[in-house]
């Protein structure tokens, strides 16, 4: 941390620079979340949600994310070096809140879900659009049937195992690999493609596009006519604007997309060395924005605009209930695709989807092991999960675990592909419970832990932590319960779901005792480890 | 399990009048046998206390003015200094001109405020620990002057281990260092690789059981969990974080002297944000990390058996 004004540092005193705010900056917009928004919320929540502007509801989500980067700030600055939210819900609230929300439900379901469903985006809306449209625009039946082989079961899982292992060696190579290629080639390319991919789509009208569909659903469908074919299935209708659906849109763009800039937190070690509120809270609002104004909005307004309001809702219609029958899947990077019938621009427009799916979930490998590791470190997870790679000094035991709790929900889900709706909605439904647990840690933290709160510099700002706790957990709740007590909302999660996450808190709160009580005949107290001690 | 030793790590307190009040606590809710602490003692800043013309005196620190205008307001600002791990010190104007000008008189000034602070714990150790039976073995570390060293010798409250072998539970001896590898800070303690290897090699040397022995090393083995930091760009005063490329700041020589020797457990600390458990042989070596500016109190508490680590607790209280 820098010298404040008005004391005297010693010369040998390992005070360093304050990060600046240009590298905050920076920071923050490398580590955003690209792109996967895109994915989710079409056709699914375009489905679910007709009417819902997204433009609106991308901003709706961001306001609300402020909410939620003042809370990562706040505990960031308050304990710079305690690292994310497993020890801010262990110190705030207990132990086993962290352990159930952190370990038990997002490490084995949330975490593992999403990387299943980035590994799909990075397919779906990169490498199988670019390989089908590519086949289409120059006639080449074989690069046809990769895409479509690609968008496959086999495909998936395949393309997406390869991902995980690269993602894996990555990981293992050390932070300084995963940090460098976000920023050297993730960044780039994902301005590179959100440029392209807006462009495209604002330079195309619907009636250019109704041309464009028609000609490449000839040759991927073998039928003509193909576009008047989609939208009278939903009797071509563009679906008036709603404003309480755009409003359940942006709770769930933001807890599910903006609010997570802030997982980054183990990336953050040197702005949280500098002790900065300041600084953290740029960093996740850059991070956000960027997220929201680059790489959502300018795709999806052009994605309505371009296409036109009937098509778009006539597609969901089919992405999501499958009629009419179609032999390519009409999502979002194929449609884009279909503007042009320039393979060189067809690349550029893909790779930024591409690279963005195995960046996250290069991310969520990190973070996935960082929590296994706290948790082995704290005693309440076995000690070889700390276990250091000899080579590259990273914890490859809690790495390859991660990894393979990723590969069991890629065959799960891949090879399930009616119940790909399912599993999608479980992660949107799972994606707020990190939150949760955090959210109330904020809530509860000034007086619970009076001493950290009142001595560090957030204190001056009188209720930030507790309010920006509180909105935070009435969005999560929305989520939570919204998605078994709407009716627009609860298709396709039903009763199942509700199990799944039941049973993943009951064994998570059996391990827990009974590690616990093993740690105990080995002279370890785990109700100990976050237990403040009163100096007096 | 053998006979067992329970015993409580932390370091790099960094003047913080707050953790060391917890560490003493803890000794006895932890109910250890013995108490280490890794080096590291001296704050960072001098945190003037300048009275103005209008009777009030105010200090200005953490990005706050503080505005004291009675004895209850100094003693509440004094103990929210001292908790940091700043020294509050009366001073006019002048003197504080003085303390930017004059680096001599500033050295002086700093030593002196540390010496006070120090002797100021080693009271509240005796006051705390008499009666408990627990003993608390203490060094400096690379950041402390040499002059403190006194102080700490002259306590008849915990032990200053600094350089000697120490009978710790009646079977492991324990050697000390605080010495650490050069930094960019250039620290009072900061030796070659050279002299750092030799000067722990000779206590190693000594010890007539390695197998039982526990190394209190400061400064980390280097390539390991327990010395992951940012890589800094030291072209600038103070230091720029290079954000996103890790470093590891730790001793090639502590390394080759825990290969060697090959102890049944290593302490060490240096690196705050390096909290980690790793294995060298079969040593078994630990780094709680600090978090002595948030108040907050980054322990380790070790079970150890005769031979080896039985079981470790990292904590945070």
């Amino acid at each position: 941390m820098s010298e404040p004004h008005g004391t005297f540092a010693r010369k040998t005193s390992g005070v360093v620079r304050d990060v600046s705010l240009r590298d905050a900056f920076i920071f923050g917009i490398t580590l955003a979340i690209p792109f996967a928004a895109n994915f989710f919320l079409f056709p699914l929540y375009s489905f679910l949600l007709p009417g819902a502007d997204w433009t609106i509801a991308t901003v709706i989500g961001l306001c609300l994310s402020l909410a939620n980067y003042a809370l990562y700030a706040s505990f960031g600055a308050m304990m710079p070096r305690s690292g994310g939210d497993y020890v801010f819900q262990s110190r705030g609230v207990h132990p086993l809140l962290s352990f159930l929300s952190v370990i038990s439900w997002d490490v084995f379901l949330q975490a593992p879900l999403f990387v299943t469903i980035l590994g799909a985006s990075s397919v779906q809306l990169g490498i199988s659009p670019f390989l089908t449209m590519a086949g289409a625009a120059s006639g080449n039946q074989a690069l046809i049937n990769a895409g479509n082989w690609a968008a496959g079961s086999t495909g998936e899982f395949t393309l997406a195992a390869l991902f995980l292992i690269l993602a894996l060696a990555a990981n293992i190579g050390g932070l300084k690999w995963v940090a460098r290629s976000q920023k050297y080639i993730l960044f780039p390319l994902m301005i590179i493609s959100g440029i392209v991919i807006a462009a495209l789509l604002f330079s195309t009208t619907p009636s250019g596009f109704e041309t464009s569909f028609n000609h490449y659903a000839q040759i991927l469908n073998g039928t003509s006519g193909s576009y008047a074919t989609l939208i009278s299935a939903t009797g071509a209708v563009a679906p008036a604007f709603d404003w309480l659906h755009t409003i359940y849109l942006g709770i769930i763009i933001g807890t599910s997309f903006t609010f997570w800039t802030v997982w980054t937190a183990p990336f953050f070690g040197e702005i949280k060395g500098a002790n900065n509120f300041r600084g953290l809270f740029i960093a996740f609002v850059a991070g956000g924005a960027f997220q929201a104004f680059f790489l959502m909005i300018p795709e999806l307004a052009g994605f309505q605009y371009g296409l036109g309001s009937q098509f778009v809702n006539g597609a969901a219609f089919q992405g999501v209930v499958g009629i009419p029958s179609l032999a390519f899947h009409p999502g979002f990077g194929i449609l884009t695709l279909m503007t042009t019938d320039n393979i060189a621009v067809m690349f550029l427009a893909s790779v930024g989807y591409m690279v963005a799916g195995y960046f996250m979930l290069q991310l969520f490998l990190t973070n996935m092991s960082r929590y296994l590791l706290a948790g082995s470190i704290d005693g309440v997870l076995p000690l070889a999960l700390s276990s250091p790679s000899r080579r590259f000094k990273t914890p490859v035991n809690a790495l390859v675990l991660s990894a393979l709790v990723c590969a069991i929900y890629f065959a799960l889900v891949y090879f399930q592909p009616d119940q790909f709706s399912f599993w999608e909605s479980v992660a949107v439904w799972t994606g707020p419970v990190l939150f949760f647990g955090t959210s109330i840690a904020g809530i509860v933290f000034p007086w619970t832990n009076k001493s950290i709160y009142n001595s560090s510099p957030i204190s001056k700002y009188k209720g930030l932590l507790t309010i920006s706790g509180l909105i935070v957990l009435a969005c999560n709740l929305f989520v939570i319960i919204g998605f078994i007590a709407i009716p627009e909302l609860l298709f396709p999660l039903g009763t199942n779901a509700t199990l799944i996450i039941i049973a993943f808190a009951l064994v998570g709160w059996a391990w827990y005792f009974a590690f616990a009580h093993y740690q105990k005949g080995k002279g370890i107290d785990v109700g100990l480890t976050y237990k403040e001690i009163p100096p007096e | 399990m053998g006979k067992q030793v329970r015993i409580l790590f932390t370091t790099d307190l960094h003047g913080s009048r707050k953790t060391f009040l917890k560490f003493l606590k803890a000794l006895k809710i932890y109910k250890a046998d013995v108490g280490i602490i890794g080096g590291d003692l001296t704050g960072k800043v001098v945190v003037p206390i300048v009275k103005t013309p209008d009777g009030v005196a105010v200090a200005e620190y953490a990005g706050q003015v503080q505005v004291i205008d009675s004895d209850a307001k100094r003693h509440e600002v004094l103990l929210s200094i001292e908790d940091c791990g700043y020294y509050p010190i009366d001073m006019s104007k002048e003197e504080m001109a003085r303390l930017k000008s004059d680096s001599q008189y500033f050295t002086t000034t700093f030593q002196t405020a540390v010496s006070d602070r120090l002797k100021q714990w080693t009271d509240m150790a005796r006051e705390r620990l008499n009666g408990t039976g627990i003993n608390v073995y203490i060094t400096g570390g690379n950041d402390d002057y040499l002059e403190l060293d006194d102080v700490l010798r002259a306590s008849d409250s915990m032990t200053f281990a600094e350089g000697k072998i120490e009978m710790i539970g009646g079977t492991h001896e324990m050697i000390s260092s605080g010495y650490a590898n050069i930094t960019p800070w250039k620290c009072p303690r900061d030796v070659t690789e050279e002299e750092l290897y030799t000067r722990i090699d000779k206590m190693a040397q000594k010890v007539s059981n390695l197998e039982t022995a526990i190394f209190n090393l400061h400064c980390p083995p280097i390539d390991t969990m327990l010395d992951r930091c940012t890589q800094l760009d030291t072209s600038y005063d103070p230091p720029r974080p290079l954000i996103g490329v890790d470093a590891s700041g730790g001793s090639v020589s502590v390394r080759k002297i825990v290969e060697k020797y090959q102890p049944a457990l290593s302490l060490h600390g240096h690196i705050h944000e390096s909290r980690g458990i790793d294995r060298i042989g079969r040593t078994t070596c630990l780094n709680p990390g600090s978090e002595y500016s948030e108040g907050i109190l980054r322990s380790v508490l070790v079970n150890l058996g005769e031979k080896k680590v039985d079981s470790f607790q990292f904590l945070s209280g």
